[in-house]
């Protein structure tokens, strides 16, 4: 009976062991299997970690989060037990009510710095501390004017009146290339821009692809390329106005100026430039088709960015300065000469008169390129009129008449002298200049506050990096441990037959 | 909420940027005492500016007209009251040898003594101004009166503008002064010179009904001469005037300018001072901002 007992025991014993040892390796696998998991799953919470370090100065990158689910548990004896952890994705740290809003933003911020840029530019061509300017050479030669009506007979003073007559003539010329040289190079950074923005349409439309290929079929997202692909939509709202869509794959569709659609799927438009010949062949902005044909003038369609700023400071406001001092000089030597005509000369011009003393303006658009003295000027101070009568050295009634320029109410329709409409046209260009500044800083406070919003959520934080570097470096220890334990548990039951 | 490695950065890098910036514009104010360096520093003020500089410009050239004229007809002046000396000594001249007790032989000394007076007034008639001749007209270049006293310059009245559309005639009229006008003619008289002359011939030939009838002459154009100087004297106090005008006029608009573009050497040095405290807590603070990080204290 002690036999059976014993015997019967030993059978249960063995079919005990059995039991245990069949089952025993199934745990042992599964904690292996769990703890190997968890190994490679911390180790990539470390890589992402150390990816986010990598790139916490870098634009436009959103910070990444490795996302780990517990596996769905095993139904074993009645019994859910537990199966792990295992990475479902890795996500980026985005909000795209931000991301929208600075890319208005960035439109806004473009638009004005652009301006602001340009026309600081331009007012340096008028910088008061310039002694030089159009104002000054005329005071200048009023006072050459005023000397001349004080001795009409002397060589000194009509050398004088010539001398300063040519720093007139300069600082209109010079105020019109200077206007001219900076327009052209805005026309010239037009050109450059459409080509980058040729660039950038590819560029997206290529991430486009990329993005819906990479994200096909899966739950994670493509965050590097999306990223990059942000960064470009931002850069290129600063340019001009778009809107933008995401469809169901992925894929961003933009549109451009005036509802033009410019980037759908993997085809993208180009920016191209043509020359206008009715605008002093400066440059028109056109839009191709996908086909590469060219399909719209845009140049006066673009509605916000650096290049509708940068298009309004050529076409407007440097054609208006270009215009206004051309007016000046027209109305000027015009007015000048009808009087200059009335007068007598010295020497061999005493006896006289119906002589001019600037060229003689017809075009309006050259007026001040082409400015110069007439030739009997050029050729003897003596031609200078500044007699009323005939052999008459001492007559300066055509030199006073002369001087009664510098009050004379010759522009704007007769309502303002030389100077004020000099003063009015410069202050306008410094109250616009102003305006730009005011806008520029205002946009730069919008567009800051929002980039930290945007830094706020999306953002690496180097501390923060660091405690989870921490945190995953924990981990994978105990994982390690998890494994070494179940190693040494092994060793237990393989021991238990010698 | 989250502060970032970027904004910390950018925040840094901004605020640095706006402390340099308004640093080097109060530099900038500092270095050129004037409030206005640019158009954009303000474009009203500006224009202003401009405007004042055209009317400082205009100005001096009427205070520099002025400065001319004063001469011009200081020359003018000193030339009358000559001739009005010499008409006086001809006239005591005439009065003296009008008198029996003189003899031909004496009244033909007296004649030289006339003919030098005749050559002193037409020097004085041809005084010239920087080389300018003052009694002609606007034939300025050549003398007004030659040797024997027959005039040779013009009508032309030189006109200079001494303040804003006020004009004044600065040179006398030749023609007038000496002589004799359709008008005085008809009435029997001779010209300045010829006046003096009829003395020296009537001296000459003894003559004493010419000696008489040059002796109203003579103070004919004494009176002429005595109304052309107080003219003068008019016309130079009417400049002093203006010219006193112009010089507050000036004193008034430098101000004025000088209210509107230059700084305010107290406010410009006290906001140099203040925006560099600024700078440099900026630039400590960024310093130990971007300092600490979990990471140093990781070991």
């Amino acid at each position: 009976m002690m036999h059976q007992v014993v015997g019967s025991y030993l059978l249960a014993e063995g079919i005990l062991l059995f039991y245990m040892l069949e089952h025993n390796y199934e745990w042992a696998f599964h904690s292996l299997n769990i703890g190997a998991e968890s190994l490679y799953n911390t180790r990539q919470g470390v890589d992402t970690t150390s990816h986010n370090m990598a790139n916490a100065q870098t634009e436009g990158y959103s910070r990444q989060r490795v996302n780990l689910t517990t596996r769905d548990p095993l139904s074993k004896r009645n019994l859910l037990i537990g199966n792990g952890s295992y990475i479902k994705n890795i996500t980026r740290s985005h909000d795209q009510f931000v991301e929208n809003q600075l890319v208005k933003a960035s439109s806004a911020k473009g638009e004005s710095d652009a301006a602001k840029n340009e026309l600081l530019a331009l007012e340096e061509i008028f910088n008061p501390e310039l002694a030089n300017s159009v104002s000054d050479e005329m005071n200048s030669f009023f006072d050459a004017i005023n000397s001349l009506a004080n001795f009409p007979e002397e060589l000194s003073t009509r050398t004088t009146v010539y001398e300063q007559g040519k720093n007139l003539i300069a600082a209109f010329k010079r105020v019109d290339s200077e206007v001219k040289r900076n327009r052209d190079g805005i026309n010239d950074s037009l050109a450059h821009m459409t080509g980058e923005i040729t660039d950038s349409l590819r560029t997206i439309a290529d991430l486009n692809i990329q993005i819906s290929q990479s994200e096909v079929g899966q739950q994670n997202q493509a965050n590097d390329l999306r990223d990059k692909r942000d960064l470009l939509v931002r850069n290129l709202s600063e340019k001009m106005d778009i809107s933008y869509y995401e469809d169901k794959w992925g894929m961003l569709t933009i549109r451009g100026p005036s509802d033009i659609l410019m980037v759908e799927g993997n085809s993208a438009v180009s920016f191209q430039y043509q020359v206008n010949s009715d605008n002093e062949n400066m440059y028109d902005i056109i839009i191709t088709d996908f086909e590469g044909d060219p399909f719209r003038n845009v140049t006066d369609a673009i509605g916000a960015g650096s290049l509708k700023s940068m298009i309004d400071v050529r076409d407007r406001v440097a054609s208006n300065l270009l215009k206004n001092n051309n007016v000046m000089a027209m109305t000027f030597a015009n007015r000048f000469n009808e009087i200059h005509r009335d007068g007598f000369g010295l020497k061999d011009f005493r006896e006289s008169r119906g002589r001019n003393f600037f060229d003689p303006v017809t075009d309006v658009d050259s007026a001040a390129k082409n400015l110069q003295f007439s030739l009997d000027i050029e050729n003897s101070v003596d031609a200078i009129a500044a007699a009323s009568t005939p052999n008459a050295p001492g007559d300066n009634i055509i030199a006073n008449r002369l001087l009664s320029l510098r009050n004379e109410k010759m522009l704007d329709d007769g309502n303002a002298t030389f100077t004020e409409h000099y003063a009015n046209y410069v202050g306008n260009l410094g109250i616009e200049t102003v305006r730009a500044k005011h806008v520029s800083e205002a946009n730069d406070i919008l567009k800051g506050s929002l980039e930290s919003a945007r830094e706020a959520v999306s953002g690496v934080s180097l501390d923060e990096e660091a405690a989870n570097m921490i945190k995953w470096q924990t981990a994978f220890t105990a994982s390690s441990k998890v494994i070494t334990t179940v190693d040494e548990m092994l060793e237990t039951v393989l021991s238990l037959k010698r | 909420m989250r502060v970032s490695e970027r904004q910390r950065y950018e925040t840094a890098t901004g605020r640095i940027e706006r402390a340099k910036l308004n640093n080097s514009n109060s530099l900038n104010v500092l270095a050129t005492q004037k409030r206005i360096n640019t158009l954009h520093d303000d474009p009203i003020a500006m224009t202003q500016v401009i405007k004042k500089n055209s009317q400082i410009e205009e100005n001096s050239s009427f205070q520099r007209n002025i400065n001319f004229t004063k001469g011009f007809i200081e020359t003018t002046e000193t030339a009358l009251s000559g001739i009005g000396d010499r008409l006086i000594r001809a006239k005591e001249l005439a009065i003296a040898m009008a008198n029996d007790n003189y003899d031909s032989k004496s009244r033909s000394a007296t004649a030289r003594e006339v003919a030098e007076i005749i050559n002193e007034v037409v020097q004085l008639g041809n005084s010239n101004y920087n080389n300018r001749f003052v009694f002609s007209g606007f034939r300025t270049s050549s003398p007004a009166l030659s040797q024997d006293g027959n005039f040779l310059g013009d009508d032309g009245g030189i006109f200079l503008q001494i303040e804003d559309s006020n004009y004044k005639q600065i040179n006398t009229p030749g023609r007038f002064l000496f002589g004799p006008t359709p008008d005085e003619q008809q009435q029997g008289h001779f010209g300045l010179v010829s006046s003096l002359e009829v003395l020296r011939d009537s001296l000459n030939e003894d003559d004493k009904q010419g000696i008489y009838k040059a002796i109203d002459e003579l103070g004919f154009h004494l009176d002429k001469v005595s109304s052309f100087q107080a003219t003068v004297g008019a016309t130079f106090n009417a400049i002093d005037q203006a010219q006193q005008r112009l010089e507050s006029g000036k004193t008034s608009l430098v101000t004025r300018k000088s209210e509107l573009e230059d700084a305010d050497m107290y406010k410009a040095t006290s906001d140099f001072k203040r925006t560099e405290t600024v700078l440099q807590s900026t630039l400590l603070a960024s310093n130990k901002l971007l300092q600490p990080s979990l990471l140093n204290f990781m070991q």
